[in-house]
């Protein structure tokens, strides 16, 4: 067997991440005639925000209108990579080294300077029966409408927080689905003090058109207490105070709002700071977007805010690569940080319901470990994740911990523990062993 | 985007070429992609490829439904329901 040789590649600047904020920053480098590459791990560019199939490209707000502008202008470029991973970053001679797992090979790429727009993934309040089948992300069932034109189910139920909720019910309607209600966490009263401030314009526009198809259909302040699989349906179990409530549905899409996507940003030396007004760790960065090192990061990885945000972002992250600085723009996200606050602030999760979470319920998914045996770790006195990690094998499994480290951490928070970050090491996600070896298996 | 025709388990499963594996496996009426490591049935979650629920084999490899593509002939392994 003999190692294989990856193939290096110099470049000036690169990008991980195609989402909105990776694109933005493609376009200001372009526009400079830099040298770049872009390298994102789906098959598709665009991210999450982006990912429509091509019959079906919504224009309706100006953000999305200039998302897909900066979609269409990358689009077939030979320097952005689809379906290629970053699982590690390695200094050496003062220079860096990305590794790409690309068509089973390992690339290892030397950039100049690195922009890292990894964005960000859902968080969750797990409940028993959570991972049944039938039971899907708030984010997997848009996804499955807009890039797949797929309905998981005729009827659907909604339960968690955030105003992601209500904007896949409305897409997902909207392809011909049934949303038989929508549980905000969150009490009515709440929202309606803070966050009339926080919308702007084209945010309220938004809003109002979702509202005007759902809000019949809308309940606030209720929580899931558990789910059932009733057939091929699943059966609901929501609370408010003493008040219970039943449903049946084919599906229930769950979610909490967003954490930000770290983890290359870490391996490639940037810090994390815990900040629960931007949904959770963030990487830390001066307001130019520089974490110090020849890195800079833009997008949901700096704070959770939507995709605008992510717009402004790239641009500024790219421009402070190229030594340059817009007073506008950063005008522009200072509006995008303060409605990030804002909406992070309104829709978050009571602390005390981390405490409430049963103890047969699942929060490790990849190892089954359930919050009982954390429960009991904690009582003995274990609190560092390390520790925890050790005894209880959450955060080994094939995510790495990207679903679970999150709850966890609020778990703690909740019990009066000070939030400390994951290490992180490579693979930043599984790789096929086979990609290191020459002629090997993948 | 364009039917094609894959094999899952064997049987034959009509798709569309380019769309996310997952949403074939499930529009096919295929609910259980995988068993957790106590033996609990797990299928389609987070749908942007984080959290490995959704992992099946396709023409040999493990990889995550929600972010592979449908290809023509492509033969796929589910853990029985």
């Amino acid at each position: 067997m003999k190692r294989a040789k990856p193939q290096e590649i110099k470049t000036k600047a690169l990008i991980i991440g195609g989402g909105i904020a990776g694109l933005a920053a493609a376009t200001v480098l372009e526009d400079h005639g830099e040298d770049y590459i872009l390298v994102d791990e789906y098959p598709f560019m665009g991210g999450q925000y982006l990912r429509h199939r091509e019959e079906y490209i919504p224009r309706d707000t100006e953000t999305r209108k200039q998302g897909f502008a900066l979609l269409e202008k990358l689009k077939g470029k030979e320097n952005i990579w689809t379906s290629s991973l970053v699982f590690g970053c390695y200094n050496g001679n003062g220079e860096k080294a990305v590794a790409v797992s690309k068509d089973g090979r390992v690339f290892l790429i030397k950039p100049e300077k690195i922009i890292v727009a990894t964005g960000a993934r859902e968080k969750f309040l797990p409940f028993p029966g959570w991972t049944l089948p039938g039971i899907l992300s708030v984010g997997a069932v848009q996804a499955l409408v807009k890039t797949s034109g797929t309905l998981p189910g005729k009827e659907g139920i909604f339960a968690g927080t955030g105003p992601f909720l209500l904007a896949a019910a409305y897409e997902y309607e909207k392809a011909g689905g049934r949303v038989l209600g929508i549980f905000e966490l969150n009490p009515l009263a709440k929202l309606l003090k803070f966050l009339p401030h926080a919308l702007d314009k084209e945010k309220f526009k938004e809003a109002l058109r979702y509202l005007r198809l759902l809000w019949s259909r809308m309940k606030f302040g209720w929580k899931v207490e558990r789910a059932e699989a009733e057939g091929e349906k699943i059966k609901v179990v929501m609370s408010k105070g003493r008040a219970r409530k039943t449903l049946v549905g084919d599906f229930l899409a769950t979610g909490y709002g967003f954490s930000p996507n770290t983890e290359a940003a870490q391996i490639c030396g940037c810090e994390v700071e815990y900040k629960p007004e931007l949904g959770g760790f963030v990487v830390k960065t001066g307001e130019d977007l520089n974490c110090g090192d020849g890195v800079y990061a833009c997008g949901e990885v700096t704070g959770i805010g939507g995709a605008r945000k992510s717009l402004i972002e790239g641009k500024i992250a790219a421009l402070s690569l190229l030594g340059k600085k817009d007073e506008k723009l950063l005008n522009q996200r200072k509006r995008e940080l303060a409605f990030a606050r804002s909406l992070n602030f309104v829709f978050s999760v009571p602390r005390d319901l981390w405490k409430k979470i049963p103890d047969d319920t699942i929060i490790c998914r990849c190892e089954d470990v359930r919050m009982g045996d954390i429960k009991k770790v904690v009582e003995e006195g274990f609190s560092f994740l390390r520790e925890l990690k050790e005894t209880t094998r959450i955060t080994m499994g094939n995510c790495q911990g990207r679903t679970c480290f999150p709850i966890v951490t609020e778990y703690l928070r909740a019990m009066g523990k000070k939030p400390e970050p994951m290490s992180i090491r490579p693979p930043l996600k599984p790789v096929e062993t086979g990609i290191f070896v020459e002629g090997g298996e993948t | 985007m364009k039917p094609v025709t894959i094999k899952v388990n064997g049987k034959s499963v009509r798709a569309r070429e380019g769309e996310m594996l997952a949403a074939a496996l499930l529009r096919a009426g295929i609910r259980v992609f995988r068993r957790s490591p106590q033996g609990q049935p797990r299928s389609l979650f987070c749908g942007m490829g984080t959290c490995f629920e959704c992992l099946v084999k396709a023409d040999g490899r493990w990889v995550r439904s929600c972010i592979t593509p449908v290809k023509e002939g492509m033969e796929v392994e589910v853990e029985e329901g």
